[in-house]
């Protein structure tokens, strides 16, 4: 049995009025895993040149405490 | 520029701090373009152990080489918890609308398209599901009639009921046929 993957597209490119931006921190969020560690691209399927400007974005939303560097797994 | 002023520092102080910020654009040659107050809300992570802090979001134009200066400026501040400048591309559309991120309901970008595909499939199935409740009532109706019928006419009537049972078997086999439908369709 062959295990063919769904080919990915990049959501950022479907839509295009969506500007990714380090305020809009509830969207940021789908981009960063559970303990707070941004979602390589090999497995969001996002291009790479939105995954540079998530990346940025998701690092300015960190040092503004809109998101967290890190989660607690174990106490939370 | 995005800065957090200290959780104590209430509206009439809060005020305060602002413009002395503003202040303090203006005398290193800056103009003010939008002040938006987004309120007090939480931290993800606790800055000079406050778990909140008010945010406040400044857009404004000055001479890159006076950024540093106002940097240095506001790290002294004591009110201002944490402060960040960011140079932008373009020059940004500014309207009046707070761009608070917690009162926006801002629309998700993961796959609205699949969403819709299933808005759309959903009265489908309700639809097809009536239509299996109108056939039972019917089936259920021609059955009660091939009943009476036996019981008035027994000998004569034999083969009307034999003929109304069958349909009652096709309505039944339809009613089959569409719940398979109904499963394969799920």
């Amino acid at each position: 049995m062959a295990f063919t993957s769904r080919k990915k597209i990049c959501k950022y490119c479907e839509n295009k009025k969506n500007t990714i931006d380090y305020k809009d921190y509830k969207n940021l969020k789908r981009a960063i895993s559970e303990q707070g560690k941004i979602i390589p691209r090999r497995v969001t399927g996002t291009c790479a040149k939105h995954q540079r400007e998530l990346v940025q974005a998701i690092k300015r939303a960190r040092n503004v405490a809109l998101l967290p560097y890190s989660y607690d797994v174990k106490n939370s | 520029m995005l800065f957090i002023v200290h959780p104590n520092y209430e509206q009439d102080r809060l005020d305060a701090v602002i413009s002395s910020v503003h202040k303090e654009i203006t005398a290193k040659s800056g103009t003010i373009l939008k002040t938006d107050n987004w309120g007090k809300r939480k931290l993800a992570y606790l800055i000079n152990k406050q778990r909140y802090g008010s945010y406040v979001l400044l857009y404004f134009e000055t001479d890159p080489a006076m950024v540093q200066g106002l940097q240095e400026w506001m790290e002294i501040q004591a009110k201002v918890l944490h402060q960040m400048i960011i140079r932008l591309e373009e020059k940004p559309e500014l309207s009046d609308v707070s761009e608070n991120p917690d009162s926006q309901s801002s629309a998700p970008y993961k796959r609205a398209d699949h969403r819709d595909e299933r808005n759309v499939k959903a009265p489908v199935k309700e639809v097809k599901a009536a239509v299996v409740k109108e056939a039972v009532v019917v089936e259920e109706a021609v059955v009660e009639e091939a009943v009476v019928e036996e019981a008035v006419v027994e000998e004569a009537v034999v083969e009307e009921a034999v003929a109304e049972e069958d349909v009652a078997v096709v309505a039944e086999e339809d009613v089959a046929v569409e719940e398979t439908t109904e499963e394969k369709g799920e």
